[in-house]
């Protein structure tokens, strides 16, 4: 393929690219350094990098940046768990039901994200179902503290996000050569064995794949906080999206939220570059 | 089963036609065909003035969508597309008087003064009390036809109240009491709440105990005065009630967690929203069908006598670039002001005609919020800085809820985080 071709088959995406990522991009870059609210939003004043260094100072951007690494620290490892554990059962039973269990798994992603947060808020309200079980079982009512509204959310992070690994790994298996397995059955191979020398070792590239996805999808976690936590301080499960929100609709620093912004792109790219450099390198030594 | 599944869609698509409650639209056809949007925030009056004005719709060349949100979801809808100077998406929006201020800054709201003047007669507008007009308007200008007071009072089972030997408290000090004597009452689950299941809702409350302590939020310079002895006498009071009466539990319930607690009998009396009124006395929704009773609001400070409610009003205003004629935009509001759609709504909340409640329309609860308005705190303070006091306020009072923060050291925090905030916007001088 010449250069001229290539360019032309290029330039579509690129164009897209360009418009969806490049220009609002920067464009936040630019915002990030107005001192801008709604009062003066067509009259901003140029501030270079004062935005940024507010932000650095506040110490609420950094209990939010906390909690934000804490509940990807807990979160994305166990969607990865939990959507792995149930790709390997699903592969093992009988193809006629496989589709009406895959299907059942994939209802969280076919759900509002909102919807489906007030639907696990509502199971533990006073009148929800939840609720009077517990009440039922413990004796007591169940009461939205810290510890509950943030273990809640990271029990809707699994529900919510694990059919995605699911899905991934599920299909990451069905390339797996039978062969392999058969020969690791006739060796005496464990279950347990065959997950750990060969499942896991095929599914290596999707597992980096899944963890990127992942990672980026908690870092970007806003929906499930603002339903279950109603931005009420006691919980401090304030996560940086909730915050950058807050900072640009209720205290209306338009430029200070997209500093936020900026920094949180950055910090994305942060934990990404080292895994998309690696990926990189592996793929293109496998050619 | 194809068949049955068209029948299906068919009888899905021509539900809506079924399900509509609506009158007719008296607004005369405009000449070329038309949209009008309409954004607001839901409860029952709203809906039922929203339907009014969707009835529209059935006039030719126009099209009338309503868009009803929740209130933050509103305001911060209106702050993005309105803030700019550019189009509003809306012709109509359902505003309050804080609001007002914003938008009119935006210089995004039409001044209605000459088309309540060219409609006063044939709408009868006079009809509605000059403090109300009062209330909606800034520096001369009229920024929305008000539709609705509101107001908070209590709410409370009279059944348990006569068992219990009870009287309706009239301060915070006989709340706290009544919730001792309630506290072992098996059938309830909590004897009492009041809002404050969110940061704006505790500053609310905090506006109400505040001034009837005696405490301002803001001295004439924008700088902070709810920290104030007053604020913190304020803000321990409301610590005493919800030792007393709510517990942890109790700093949970929303707004509808407590009308649902009122409606199925797990909650003895409330402070809540006047709006909320209505459905208690729904068959539909409460168990408890003419036997919740209504009393204004109780007073924190004994002292002052000045009642826990403030004067709130709902009102629409015209964008002032909608593309939309402003005349039709307000002969649409209209149809909510005609005395038939008025006295719809008045089974809903309190409307604003005085020709309805003077004929006898209107919920159980008039009583109640009139003397809540009458002897509570007033409205909510138009300063644009104001509002920077609440966020404030809403990000440090809940911690006092929890026992992590005194009041003191609340409202310290939140008198530290204002003024830093107020000083970078030039409300403050630095």
């Amino acid at each position: 393929m010449d250069r001229r071709t290539f360019y032309m088959f290029m330039s579509p995406s690129l164009l897209i690219m360009l418009l969806l990522m490049v220009f609002p991009l920067v464009t936040s870059i630019w915002l990030s350094m107005q001192f801008m609210t709604f009062r003066n939003i067509n009259a901003p004043e140029f501030v270079f990098l004062a935005n940024y260094l507010e932000v650095f100072e506040d110490r609420k951007f950094w209990q939010a940046f906390s909690f934000t690494m804490t509940y990807i620290a807990i979160a994305v490892p166990l969607q990865i768990f939990t959507g792995f554990l149930i790709a390997v059962l699903l592969d093992q039973i009988s193809k006629r039901f496989r589709g009406i269990y895959i299907a059942a798994f994939l209802m969280p992603f076919i759900v509002v994200p909102v919807v489906g947060t007030l639907m696990v808020k509502q199971l533990f309200e006073s009148g929800g179902l939840v609720a009077w079980v517990y009440r039922e079982v413990i004796g007591a009512r169940f009461i939205f503290t810290e510890q509950s509204v943030k273990s809640l959310l990271i029990a809707h992070a699994l529900w919510a996000a694990t059919p995605f690994p699911l899905v991934v790994f599920f299909a990451g298996l069905q390339t797996l050569p039978h062969e392999l397995v058969e020969a690791s059955m006739i060796d005496g191979a464990t279950r347990l064995r065959q997950i750990r020398h060969i499942m896991i070792p095929h599914l290596r590239s999707l597992f980096v794949f899944v963890g990127l996805i992942s990672i980026m999808d908690s870092y970007r976690v806003f929906d499930s906080v603002f339903v279950l936590t109603e931005q009420n301080p006691i919980y401090k499960a304030e996560v940086m999206m909730l915050y950058t929100f807050r900072t640009a609709m209720s205290v209306q620093r338009l430029g200070k939220a997209n500093a936020m912004s900026v920094i949180t792109v950055v910090m994305i790219l942060i934990v990404l570059v080292p895994f998309l450099l690696r990926t990189y390198k592996e793929q293109t030594e496998e050619r | 089963m194809k068949k049955l599944l068209v029948l299906c869609m068919l009888l899905l698509l021509a539900l809506p036609s079924f399900a509509d409650d609506m009158g007719a639209c008296e607004t005369g056809a405009p000449m070329e065909a038309t949209e009008v949007n309409f954004m607001g925030w839901a409860f029952p009056i709203t809906e039922f003035f929203a339907s009014e004005l969707e009835a529209c719709s059935e006039i030719d060349n126009l099209t009338v969508n309503i868009q009803l949100l929740d209130s933050a979801s509103a305001e911060e809808q209106a702050n993005l597309a309105l803030a700019g100077g550019g189009d509003s998406p809306w012709a109509i929006l359902h505003t309050v008087p804080s609001r007002m201020v914003v938008l009119s800054d935006f210089d995004a709201l039409l001044p209605l003064n000459d088309l309540i003047e060219q409609y006063r007669e044939e709408y009868n507008l006079d009809d509605i009390p000059q403090p109300v007009w009062d209330a909606a308007t800034i520096d001369g200008n009229v920024y929305g036809v008000p539709f609705m007071s509101n107001t908070m009072h209590l709410f409370y089972r009279m059944d348990l109240f006569e068992a219990h030997g009870l009287a309706v408290p009239t301060t915070y000090d006989e709340v706290i009491d009544a919730c001792a004597v309630l506290a072992d009452e098996p059938s309830i689950d909590l004897p009492f709440t009041m809002n404050l299941h969110a940061g704006w809702a505790w500053e609310i409350e905090f506006m109400h105990f505040s001034r009837s302590f005696g405490a301002t939020y803001l001295n004439d310079d924008n700088s902070p005065a709810f920290n104030s002895d007053e604020g913190i006498a304020a803000l321990a009071k409301m610590k005493e009630v919800i030792d007393g009466c709510m517990g942890a539990e109790g700093l949970t319930f929303s707004i509808d967690d407590s009308e649902i607690g009122m409606e199925t009998g797990t909650l003895a009396f409330v402070h809540i929203w006047a709006s909320r009124a209505a459905n208690m006395d729904d068959p539909e929704k409460s168990d408890y069908v003419g036997g919740i009773g209504f009393a204004p609001s109780p007073a924190p400070s004994a002292d002052s006598g000045i009642l826990g409610g403030s004067a709130w009003i709902d009102a629409y205003s015209i964008a002032k670039r909608s593309g939309v004629d402003h005349d039709l935009a307000f002969r649409l509001i209209m149809e909510t002001f005609d005395y038939d759609s008025q006295v719809g709504g008045a089974a809903h909340g309190a409307v604003v005609r005085t020709s309805v409640g003077e004929a006898g329309h209107g919920g159980r609860n008039l009583g109640a919020m009139a003397g809540s308005l009458a002897g509570g705190v007033g409205g909510n303070s138009l300063n644009p800085a104001a509002a920077l006091a609440r966020t404030a306020l809403g990000n440090w009072l809940p911690l006092v809820g929890t026992g992590e923060l005194t009041p003191e050291e609340a409202l310290e925090s939140a008198a530290e985080e204002y003024a830093a905030e107020a000083t970078a916007q030039g409300y403050i001088e630095g």
